[in-house]
């Protein structure tokens, strides 16, 4: 079961939060970062920050970063770490008016875990900059260790582009002899990055109704050709799909989705690619995976489905907006949202599912479902691009991995509101102790009071006495339950029954955390 | 162990609530714990009460819940099945 955190807790209908990333900090897996767009208006968005330093039991948000003089938002966060403890932010700057100019790829750095961010770096200016994505190399045995890479589409020049920094982003560079911006692919689509252990790293991304991949052994001096991973798939495209707006929606949704290659490096060679495909006439989950370094491909030439036989989606279901993640034991996690009925005649909703795979992804052979309650996507969604015909959740999510396991992070309007929300798996116990000894007078009821309990805790109460006698009951109590954002304070009432003292203990159970 | 939400609410201010679900297995040993989930402050917002009913069609847990404020306060019925 996965604990469901709230992360903001926002009045605001117009303050909608979607497309979210999320990082653990490689030095300290309590540390997390996310970040997600933040409307201020149905066609107007900057960004959110978000961070905690408890392993996700409560966060923090960043001031509001503001805009440049002449930007009129900033879209499609993605984050990364480097060595030196800096978690570093990419974003896409955009300008004013109905086309919204992009004006390129701007790096912003926190050095305190995500409290705070300096002001923007444009690294890359061009108006066809779009679609970004980072990663460090936070393997220590890596030859390239604390390297940040950002892969993005300059679709002016038709070509995926690559930024890199090896001095924890003091300076910004290309390929060797190039700046920031030098061609490593051609025809790319939202290209994404993952870094395996040995420092080798892969760029995948969608070319039509091709996975195409490149990886660099070097630190990002030079890559490979661009070659397919895998061919023949079926992206979600108009047609057969609806595209009311111009963009592509699912059967009976109203938000807007595409076909993303996510990807993940696992243990030595491993590499798994994951997208949304409709070649069975719903959007499912279609995956390939090599465990040479992307020299062949298993499954190949169109890859497989993700989940089968039991485990896959009931066909009144899409599943869609994949994401792909790997923990340091070499299991590879890939969440996505499945969207349809959850009961006969209901309405169309959003469960976030994870899948695991515990062999470098020749088989996925677990699925969990990590919302403890289905969203409705047409509750607070602003415009996609300001078109109210196409609503707007955002084109990917966060996943994490780290060694407290997979951290999620995904917008969720069960408040109604779309706000962000923090999943992690929780652990079982149980767990014992003593809150509290005291010594009550006779027939007095006390309010024992316990405050910090995160709140995503099954907390039991047992309450004992320590005053041997006979003769009948010599106490009973109630529990009361306060809430604050993050945290539970349990109030335990209890009456002494005697005409006696009476030493009480305040024993607890922690079923699970 | 085995551990989940049955029960998701928004109760009304001052509302007592009979929230019952049935089916379970009458071998399972369950606990029931009851969370809101509308931040506040100022003092206890929910408290619970477990009443359980058996039939030949298994265990119908009662989870009497009162909303102890003169707000609307979000709940969350959560269980664990000790024994499986």
């Amino acid at each position: 079961m996965f604990c469901n955190t709230q992360v903001t807790f926002d009045t605001s209908v117009n303050n909608a939060r979607s497309e979210c990333a999320i990082v653990v900090n490689p030095r300290n897996p309590s540390n997390i970062v996310g970040a997600s767009k933040r409307f201020t208006n149905p066609d107007s968005y900057e960004f959110s920050l978000y961070a905690s330093f408890d392993g996700g039991v409560s966060w923090l948000e960043a001031a509001p970063f503001g805009l440049q003089a002449g930007w009129a938002g900033i879209s499609d966060p993605t984050l990364a770490w480097d060595k030196a403890g800096n978690v570093w932010l990419a974003g896409l700057a955009f300008g004013p008016g109905l086309t919204a100019p992009l004006i390129g790829i701007a790096m912003y750095k926190s050095a305190d875990g995500g409290k705070t961010w300096s002001a923007p770096n444009l690294i890359h200016q061009s108006p066809g900059d779009d679609k970004q994505w980072a990663a460090g190399d936070n393997h220590p045995a890596s030859p390239h260790y604390g390297n940040v890479y950002v892969a993005w589409d300059d679709l002016n020049a038709g070509v995926c582009a690559f930024a890199r920094s090896t001095d924890n982003g003091a300076t910004w560079t290309g390929t060797a002899g190039h700046g920031p911006g030098s061609a490593i692919g051609f025809n790319s689509f939202a290209p994404q990055i993952s870094v395996a252990g040995d420092g080798t790293f892969y760029v995948t991304w969608v070319a039509g109704s091709d996975i195409m991949f490149v990886k660099s052994t070097d630190g990002g001096a030079s890559f490979s050709a661009p070659v397919a991973a895998v061919s023949g798939i079926t992206p979600l495209t108009s047609p057969p799909l609806p595209a009311p707006g111009g963009f592509i929606e699912l059967p009976g949704g109203s938000f807007r989705v595409l076909t993303i290659a996510a990807c993940a490096a696992g243990a030595g060679g491993a590499l798994v690619v994951a997208w949304a495909d409709y070649r069975e006439g719903v959007s499912r989950i279609y995956y390939g995976y090599s465990h040479d370094y992307g020299a062949t491909w298993a499954n190949a030439p169109t890859g497989q489905p993700l989940l089968t036989g039991g485990l896959a989606s009931a066909p009144d279901q899409h599943d869609f907006h994949p994401q792909v993640a790997a923990l340091p034991n070499g299991h590879i996690g890939c969440a996505f949202y499945e969207f349809g009925p959850k009961w006969s005649g209901g309405p169309r909703l959003i469960d976030v599912y994870l899948a695991q795979s515990t062999n470098n992804g020749a088989s996925f052979s677990s699925r969990q479902r990590v919302t403890d309650r289905a969203w409705d996507p047409t509750v607070d969604a602003p415009w996609s691009h300001g078109d109210p015909s196409t609503t707007f959740i955002g084109d990917y999510f966060g996943l994490g991995g780290s060694a407290n396991g997979f951290s999620v992070f995904w917008t969720d309007t069960r408040t109604g509101v779309q706000e962000m929300f923090y999943g992690a798996e929780m652990r079982e116990g149980p767990w014992f102790g003593v809150q509290w000894t005291d010594t009550m007078p006779p027939h007095a009821t006390i309010d024992y009071y316990t405050w910090n309990w995160p709140a995503c805790w099954d907390v039991l109460w047992t309450p004992m006495s320590d005053s041997p006698t006979g003769g009948g009951p010599q106490m009973s109590w109630e529990v009361k339950v306060e809430r604050s954002p993050y945290f539970i304070t349990y109030h335990i009432f209890i009456t002494n029954l005697t005409s006696a003292p009476l030493r009480v203990e305040g024993r607890y159970a922690i079923l699970a955390v | 162990m085995e551990i989940g939400t049955q029960i998701v609410d928004t109760m009304p201010p001052h509302a007592v609530i009979d929230y019952y679900t049935w089916g379970w297995d009458s071998s399972w040993d369950v606990v029931w714990m009851v969370v809101p989930t509308t931040p506040t402050t100022g003092g206890p917002q929910v408290q619970w009460s477990v009443a359980v009913e058996l039939s030949s069609s298994g265990v119908t847990y009662h989870v009497t819940i009162t909303n102890l404020t003169a707000h609307s306060v979000g709940v969350e019925g959560r269980y664990a099945i000790l024994n499986l």
